[in-house]
Parts: C-alpha cells; sequence; structure tokens
C-alpha cells in the first residue's frame, strides 16, 4: 500500500533564502497527520511545494505512488489532492454554490461545444453536480447562505466553505492549511468535528497545519514538527509534545537544555480550552 | 401558469428548474416577446433605415458578446479584437468568392479561422497578464493590420477592396436589408444562447473562477492557460463572425474597417454595456453605435445640428465622456443602471 504522501529530501531555496532543507515526512493512507512549528517553519512553503504552487529546489513528492515532484497545482490536483489557503481564496464574488461547484471542476466533462449546447450529458452531469454539492452543503451546515456571494460571509463561515470547495473535488489527500486560525472555541469545535468525519466518512487522508496545540493533540495520528525548514521531531502527539527539540522551539532554547524533565509542556492548558 | 407575476423569492423544487436561464415566469414572457418583436412586428413595421441600423447594432453586439466573454468574464483584456473581426472577414470573402461557398458555411468558416489565428496570438500572448497581454494583444492588432496590408493574395493588397456577393435561400434573400436582418439578428440569438449555456455549465465557471482568483483555479484543478485560450478562442470566434456579418451587410470588405479604434470601442461597448453581463454587451453595443447616428441623424430632426467638422469631435467627446461617467458613476454598465431602475419600481413603495 503506498503512502499517502511521501516526501523525501525536499529542499526549496528563494536566491539565498533557504525555506525548506533536509525535509522528508511519510503520511499514512487514512491518517490525520499534523505539520506543526513556529511562524517562518516553512510549514506552508512545504505545503506549496506538495501541491505544485513552488517548484522544489531538490528532492522528491510523492502522492499515493504517483511522482507529484515540480508539478503544477492543477495537476495536483488530477493526482488526488485538495487544499486550503492560510488566508481564504475563495471566488469571491460567486455564491457558495458556485465555489463549490467549481470543486466538481474535475469530474465533469463538458466542453466548449457541449457546455455551450447545455443539453444531454452536459445537462445532466450538471445536474448530479449540484445533487453532489448539495450533500456538501448539508454535510458543513451551511444550507443557509447557498446563494449569499462569499465575500459577504463571516470568516468562520468562509473557511468552512473553502473545506466544502477542496471536499468537492472528492481528494484523496487534503492539506488544510490552518484551518481553524482566528476561530473561537465553538468554531474549531465544529471544524475538528468536519476534519474527523470527512476521514471516517469518505476515507480522505489529511495533512493538517495547525498552531493550536491542543486539537493537534487531539485529532493527529501522526505529527511532524518543522523549525527553520528542517524537521525537528516526528512521531505521534504525545512522542513529539516530549520531544526536547519541540519544546525548545516552541518555548525558548535554554528551558529545554537539560532534558525533558524540566516540567515544560506543550499542552499545558486543559484540552480543547482556548488559548 | 402566470404571464407576469412578480418575483417574491426564489421557491424551486427541483435542479432543473433552478438552472435555467428564463427563471421566472415573467422573465420567459419577456425574453419571448422579444424574440418575437425581434423577429416578426420589427421587420414588419421597420423601414429600411431602420433595419439598417438594426443590423449595424446586431453585428456590433456579436463582437462585443465575444469580447465580453474575454474581457468581461474571464478578465483578459485585448485590444486586438478588430483585428480578428478582418480575419474573419476575409475568409468569408474568399471563401465565397473563390470558392463560391454560402454564406452559411462562410460565416461559421470565418469564426473558426479568426478563432485558429488567435490562438496564434494567444499561446504567447497569454503567458502574460495585465498590462502586458494589453500590449501584446496590440502587437496581434497591428501584425494582422499588416498582414492584411500586404498578402495580396488573400486582400487584394494595400488598400483593396472585395466585393462579397449576395446570397439567397427559398424566399430569403440576403441582398435585401430585411434578408439581412434575419441573418444577423438569428446569429446574435444563436451567440447570446450559447453563451447563456455556457456561463451555466463547467467551462464557462471555470472562466469565471479563472478571472476572480486563478490561483485557487488552479487548485481546484482548472488549468488557467488553457482556460484563458479557450476564452481567447470564443472571443475571436464572435469578432470572425461579425467581421464576416459586416462584410456581408457593407458588401465589400477592407482593412479600413477594422482599425485599431474598432478594437476600443468594442472595449468601449462593454464597459458602458457591463463587463461580465450578456445582455450589457447588447445594450452597450446600441448605445455606443446609435451615438454617431443619433448625432448625425436624430438631433437635425428635433432642429439641432452641427456643421460636420464639429460633429466629429462631438461623437469622440461624447464617447470619452460616457466612458468616464460609467467608470466613475456606475462601473456595472447600462444593465446595472436598467437592473436598478426595474428593481426601483419593483420594490416601489419601499425601498428594499
Amino acid at each position: 500500500m503506498p503512502l499517502a504522501l511521501d516526501v523525501s529530501d525536499l529542499e526549496l531555496r528563494f536566491g539565498g533564502l533557504t525555506a525548506l532543507s533536509g525535509v522528508s515526512l511519510q503520511v499514512q493512507q487514512g491518517h490525520i497527520a499534523s505539520l506543526i512549528g513556529p511562524n517562518g517553519a516553512g510549514k506552508t512553503s512545504l505545503v506549496n511545494c506538495v501541491t505544485g504552487y513552488y517548484r522544489p529546489t531538490s528532492g522528491r513528492i510523492s502522492c499515493y505512488g504517483t511522482d507529484v515532484t515540480g508539478s503544477s497545482p492543477h495537476k495536483a490536483v488530477a493526482a488526488g489532492m485538495a487544499r486550503t489557503y492560510q488566508n481564504i481564496e475563495l471566488f469571491k464574488g460567486m455564491s457558495v454554490l458556485d465555489n463549490l461547484l467549481l470543486g466538481r471542476h474535475r469530474h465533469l466533462r463538458s466542453g466548449l461545444i457541449s457546455g455551450g449546447l447545455y443539453y444531454g450529458r452536459a445537462r445532466r452531469e450538471e445536474l448530479a453536480a449540484r445533487a453532489a454539492v448539495e450533500h456538501l452543503i448539508d454535510f458543513l451546515e451551511i444550507a443557509h447562505v447557498r446563494r449569499t456571494p462569499v465575500g459577504l460571509l463571516p470568516y468562520g463561515l468562509q473557511k468552512r466553505v473553502e473545506l466544502g470547495r477542496a471536499l468537492a473535488v472528492e481528494p484523496r489527500l487534503l492539506l488544510l492549511d490552518e484551518p481553524m486560525a482566528g476561530m473561537n472555541l465553538e468554531e474549531k469545535q465544529d471544524m475538528a468535528r468536519f476534519i474527523l468525519e470527512t476521514r471516517e466518512e469518505r476515507g480522505v487522508t489529511v495533512l493538517l497545519i495547525e498552531h493550536d496545540m491542543g486539537v493537534v493533540m487531539d485529532i493527529s495520528d501522526h505529527v511532524v514538527a518543522l523549525e527553520f525548514g528542517r524537521v525537528i521531531g516526528a512521531g505521534t502527539a504525545e512522542q513529539v509534545a516530549q520531544d526536547p527539540r519541540v519544546i525548545a522551539a516552541y518555548l525558548g532554547g535554554q528551558r529545554a537544555e537539560g532534558d525533558g524533565e524540566t516540567g515544560a509542556s506543550l499542552v499545558g492548558a486543559p484540552q480543547g480550552a482556548p488559548s | 401558469m402566470p404571464l407576469l407575476t412578480t418575483q417574491t423569492g426564489r421557491f424551486r423544487d427541483s435542479y432543473v428548474a433552478d438552472s435555467r436561464i428564463n427563471d421566472t415566469g415573467s422573465k420567459k414572457t419577456v425574453v419571448l416577446g422579444g424574440l418575437i418583436l425581434l423577429f416578426l412586428v420589427v421587420p414588419m413595421v421597420a423601414d429600411d433605415y431602420q433595419l439598417g441600423v438594426l443590423n449595424l447594432i446586431g453585428i456590433a453586439a456579436v463582437g462585443a458578446l465575444g469580447l465580453n466573454i474575454l474581457v468581461g468574464f474571464t478578465g483578459q483584456i485585448s485590444l486586438g479584437h478588430a483585428a480578428f473581426a478582418a480575419v474573419g472577414a476575409y475568409t468569408a470573402a474568399n471563401l465565397s468568392l473563390r470558392l463560391g461557398l454560402p454564406a452559411l458555411i462562410a460565416i461559421p468558416a470565418a469564426g473558426l479561422m479568426a478563432g485558429a489565428v488567435s490562438l496564434l496570438f494567444g499561446v504567447a500572448a497569454l503567458r502574460v497578464k495585465g498590462l502586458y497581454l494589453a500590449i501584446a494583444t496590440l502587437a496581434a492588432q497591428y501584425s494582422i493590420e499588416w498582414v492584411l496590408n500586404h498578402w495580396s493574395f488573400a486582400t487584394g493588397g494595400y488598400q483593396a477592396t472585395l466585393l462579397m456577393p449576395p446570397f439567397a435561400i427559398g424566399p430569403w434573400d440576403s441582398a435585401t436589408t430585411v434578408g439581412k436582418y434575419f441573418l444577423i439578428m438569428g446569429i446574435l440569438a444563436l451567440g447570446v444562447l450559447y453563451a447563456e449555456n455556457l456561463f451555466r455549465s463547467r467551462t464557462g465557471r471555470a472562466l469565471v473562477a479563472v478571472r476572480d482568483q486563478y490561483l485557487a483555479a488552479e487548485g481546484v484543478g482548472i488549468n488557467v492557460f488553457h482556460y484563458k485560450l479557450r476564452a481567447f478562442f470564443i472571443s475571436s470566434v464572435y469578432a470572425g463572425i461579425a467581421g464576416a456579418l459586416y462584410g456581408y451587410n457593407v458588401g465589400i470588405v477592407t482593412t479600413e474597417f477594422f482599425p485599431l479604434v474598432l478594437s476600443i470601442q468594442f472595449l468601449a461597448m462593454i464597459i458602458i454595456g457591463g463587463l461580465g453581463s450578456i445582455p450589457g454587451s447588447i445594450l452597450g453595443a446600441a448605445f455606443v453605435t446609435l451615438i454617431p447616428i443619433v448625432l448625425r441623424d436624430g438631433l437635425p430632426t428635433i432642429g439641432i445640428s452641427f456643421s460636420s467638422d464639429i460633429e466629429v469631435y462631438l461623437v469622440q467627446v461624447l464617447f470619452g465622456l460616457t466612458i468616464l461617467l460609467f467608470l466613475v458613476l456606475e462601473s456595472g454598465g447600462l444593465y446595472r443602471l436598467f437592473n436598478n431602475v426595474r428593481d426601483y419600481f419593483r420594490m416601489w413603495p419601499f425601498s428594499y
């Protein structure tokens, strides 16, 4: 069984700046893997490499056994990926419906001629896509805003629509770039539930970038920590949370200098509480 | 079925109903009435002069609609639209003069040829964005003009003219003004139907996505470059058909019909009419076509007339002024204006 995502020895340089160096990570099929690390660690750069937005300087990336190194974003989608963005990149002038329908793009076939005739298969597939999208709308509980231009929606709902658009792609690997940033506790819980249900019901593998350690500890099967473009720790949530290098990266170098018994913990607060 | 009911909300009970172009009873009535007016009433009551004006509007509307698909819906600018119309006009002229092909074959062929030529430029031009794209399409305008002026086999050489032969199908004769009217309006109606269908299906949605947020469009699996090319192609097919129609309408083709100024006028039509709006393209085409006609023929009938040298400049001043006013006051164009007025009366006496 191939890995859902296999990144090996990835390096990304922008001129003299090394954003990623020697990064390797493996995500098992059906897992929820989290990518953590301080700001500027290279988490989003890594996701951008995987989804074809950045072309890595060297290294290999494969998704479900398909080599996607240095491909373009639409080819990454064809390989079975879908993603959300740190700073919501929705089609702001379009309704929620149209945004989700665009997610269905690769499942539809009509082109310049059949689309212009809107007859037969083109018409049937449009209606089928609409039905599929309505299921997602139900799942994400956004039925009341389906006609609203997404630019007018509150932030939390926009994040949810963006998740919906990624799910409409029907990916095998879903990459979520800080889906809970800036949300309140309730919204975070909703989002965590959507992510878990997505994994359970659709068997989608998830790679999650998230800063809320409570959420990461709760829902991740596997955690990878980055700092300054390098992997500084990987394993289960508990292992990573105990890792002195990870603690040092988050809490500063001196406290974790000796060993892991300084009492420092990444999850001091009760899990799920607002931090 | 209620004929003219006011829409109070969206109460559809199937996805089919929700995807209709004429989605309300009253819209259906209006569109049906419009078609009857266009194809039955107008040809009977209008005189040759009025039909001639409508023909010009119809041709401009086909071209403007094409440009709107590229600029308004896909967000890519083009200053070479007139050149692609020229390609269409010369294709149709050559096909009918040399091969004796009937117009109903020559006109679609003209569209396809213009589309094919546009792909040649599009492959290079659409790799850049914004101002750079504008200049790249300007290069298309100038190089096509140059070729047409120098390729004497196809065009008869510099500033030569070709005669476009009329044709007849049964009782319908393209040589008459009313015959041309049916040809032009028929094609315009098909062009509108095609565009309406395109933008409620996959390809049209993808084009709008490319305009709104091209990075995210890539992120849902849309090959942005390919879709830009598609938009460029369709837009030029419309342009080519408009060019061929213009040739048939006037009876001759010369490169002077398709200068850069015409490309800019097409842009003015869609800005005034409404970017990204199909009815807006037609309204804008009518508006821009009518300005000089009203100044020349309309105003004298109510006792206002200008000397011809002032009139030329007046057209340009009005032209510039209207574009400026629309850009500043109502960027949605005539169609948005129309909608606002309609909504006002629909809601009256309440404000919303």
